[in-house]
């Protein structure tokens, strides 16, 4: 889906969101967005991960590592790319 | 929505993309982390004008040169005997309808009110209240045709409004009937946000632009001037002695002289030394900064272009909008409202805070009346001034000290207007003690509270924290040392989500590869 070294590092990525289609395809098409925005319009998705922070909280960005097992195994909610970068380099580099 | 970046954020840079690999997955990442603005920020963190917050403040540092008399705190956080509350909610109204085409939030950042008739602004659009009754106002109804980004909303006369829209543009709405709102017409445009009408005129600050002068007489706005000049103009007050001011986020204050209102001159900017400007209003000669974290700056404008500093004060949150009006500032600040006396501006005098539930961003007053753009509520409040309370603000919920122990210190604040008393405090965790720098704090007052921790073991607990406050008179946080975060090594909730062209995705179809999932919003 993507190309370079990302899809060879095989990380993907998904954003999520409860707004409205219409609001999303705007933004999308604003900002050139490649990858899947999908859409948690009843708030299903957002609800269990919600859950499973220590003091969950409302405030987005949320972001979610899930490991090749399945594992929750990052989060955070600030925008820290170097540290997500980090645990997705440790991610791919054990694989 | 990163135009004209002026984020001092290191992971905006592509310069800080170390490993040749990371350069993949940080172009995906920042062309998409960087599209979505984080709105509101996490707790105590400060909104930037590019949309990115300010990561969390240095909670200030003890002069150690001053000794402390630290107080052990004991007891069971019981209540003793507490003064009335100050602030009163009336009512609220709280939106979060599942109709389909139908907003399902309000998510309001910006109020007006003329008369009756109170308008919140947000992503559920243009939202109507009748406040003719304040214990039963009453919402007039949501209008699909105007939903979206909308950043201000301004009256042009009593029938008639015009509206900010991040990517639309602006609009000027008939309210001949307020239960039905009708678009008269759309000026296309990117980045108009501040509104202000003056002398018949509509006023308009656009983002990297300047300011722009429209006619509203006729359905369609047209422009009757142009002056450039500035970068991230997030709201613009109404007129002093024919001056009015605009608070730009990478400039500082902005004067604008309205002296001949069909051409406008932009004077020096004011730039401030701390927060960034994220609102401004004016009342009885002085002009109230918001910026953020930093609280409101307070300015007199003798000299109406070159208005000068006089004070400055925390909120307790992030500050994002103020109303002034007899004599009283009202401040919504992303984590409630907070009061203060201005009838001398050089030295703001708290009255009170009351907390709410989602994010205070946008406020109205009238005396002692607020209303309060809390997120998906709208809220009534009324201040009592005969009533003296205090009010203990924390700096978070949850705090973690290390498992070898050590001390913690919290920064608090009495934003009440009457003597804090730190009664008790306890703790279920062994070897855990609280301690304040003092058992009484004044109106306006700093204090800390310090955590001390004996060590030697991981530990997960709550500390709870008893005073005078009405609202919350026993408090509760959280402690810990050597947890790790439970969501690590949970089973990740399974799911399966359509995306915008309709194709479905498990998560669990995945397994093999890492999966980052990012909730945003495209505030």
């Amino acid at each position: 889906m993507y190309s370079g070294e990302l899809g060879e590092a095989g990380v993907i990525f998904w954003a999520i969101s409860d707004e409205r289609e219409e609001t999303l395809a705007d933004f999308r098409t604003d900002f050139d967005i490649e990858m899947p925005i999908l859409l948690d319009t009843e708030r299903e998705a957002q609800k269990q991960y919600r859950g499973t922070m220590a003091f969950p909280t409302a405030a987005f960005p949320q972001t979610y590592v899930v490991d090749g097992q399945g594992k929750l195994v990052y989060y955070n909610n600030v925008h820290d790319t170097e540290e997500l970068a980090a645990v997705l380099e440790d991610l791919v580099a054990g694989e | 929505m990163t135009e004209g970046s002026d984020s001092p954020f290191i992971w905006m840079s592509p310069a800080t993309i170390k490993a040749s690999w990371h350069r993949p997955v940080m172009s995906v990442l920042l062309a998409f982390l960087a599209s979505c603005k984080p709105f509101p920020c996490p707790d105590g963190e400060l909104l930037l004008s590019d949309g990115s917050c300010t990561g969390e403040p240095d909670s200030g540092e003890i002069d150690s040169s001053v000794p402390i008399d630290w107080v052990l705190l004991e007891g069971d956080c019981s209540a003793g005997e507490l003064p009335a509350d100050p602030i009163i909610e009336r009512s609220n109204i709280f939106l979060n309808q599942e109709q389909p085409g139908v907003s399902p939030f309000a998510e309001i950042v910006d109020l007006d009110k003329r008369g009756d008739l109170l308008l919140g602004v947000g992503q559920g659009g243009l939202l109507p209240y009748d406040v003719s009754d304040p214990d039963n106002p009453e919402f007039l109804g949501f209008y699909p045709e105007q939903m979206g980004r909308y950043y201000k909303v301004e009256f042009v006369s009593d029938t008639r409004i015009v509206l900010s829209h991040r990517d639309r543009g602006l609009e000027l709405v008939s309210m001949d009937d307020p239960s039905a709102p009708r678009t008269l017409s759309v000026l296309d445009g990117k980045g108009y946000e501040g509104l202000l009408v003056h002398e018949g005129l509509v006023y308009a600050t656009q983002r990297g632009e300047g300011l722009v002068v429209l006619d509203p007489s006729t359905d369609t706005l047209s422009e009757v001037a142009r002056v450039a000049g500035l970068t991230s103009p997030w709201e613009l007050s109404k007129p002093m002695n024919g001056v009015a001011y605009v608070a730009d986020a990478a400039l500082g204050l902005v004067p604008v002289d309205l002296s001949s209102p069909s051409s406008p001159k932009l004077g020096s900017p004011i730039a401030v030394s701390t927060g960034s400007p994220l609102h401004v209003a004016a009342a009885d000669g002085y002009v109230y900064l918001s910026l953020g974290s930093a609280g409101v700056a307070i300015y007199e404008t003798s000299d109406p272009m070159a208005p000068s500093l006089v004070s400055q004060v925390p909120t307790g949150g992030s500050a994002t909008m103020s109303w002034v009006h007899e004599d009283l500032l009202w401040v919504g600040d992303n984590e409630g409202v907070v009061v203060f006396d201005v009838s001398d501006p050089t030295e703001p005098l708290h009255q009170a805070r009351e907390l709410t539930e989602q994010f205070a961003l946008a406020m109205f007053s009238e005396g002692t009346r607020g209303y309060v753009g809390d997120w998906n509520y709208m809220r009534i409040l009324d201040l009592d001034l005969d009533v003296q309370a205090p009010h203990l603000e924390m700096p978070g919920d949850s705090f973690i000290l290390t498992e070898e122990g050590g001390e913690k210190l919290l920064s608090i604040r009495n934003f009440g207007n009457a003597p804090l008393e730190l009664r008790s405090a306890a703790s279920e965790v062994p070897g855990l003690q609280v301690y304040a720098s003092a058992e009484v704090l004044e109106s306006g007052e700093e204090g800390w509270i310090k955590l001390s921790y004996a060590g030697g073991a991981d530990m997960q607990g709550s500390v709870c924290l008893g005073s005078n406050d009405p609202d919350q008179a026993r408090i509760d946080f959280a402690v810990e040392a050597g947890v790790d975060d439970p969501v690590i090594s949970q089973d990740a909730p399974d799911f399966v989500l359509q995306d915008l062209d309709g194709t479905s995705y498990r998560l669990s179809d995945q397994l093999g590869h890492p999966v980052v999932l990012a909730y945003f919003a495209t505030w």
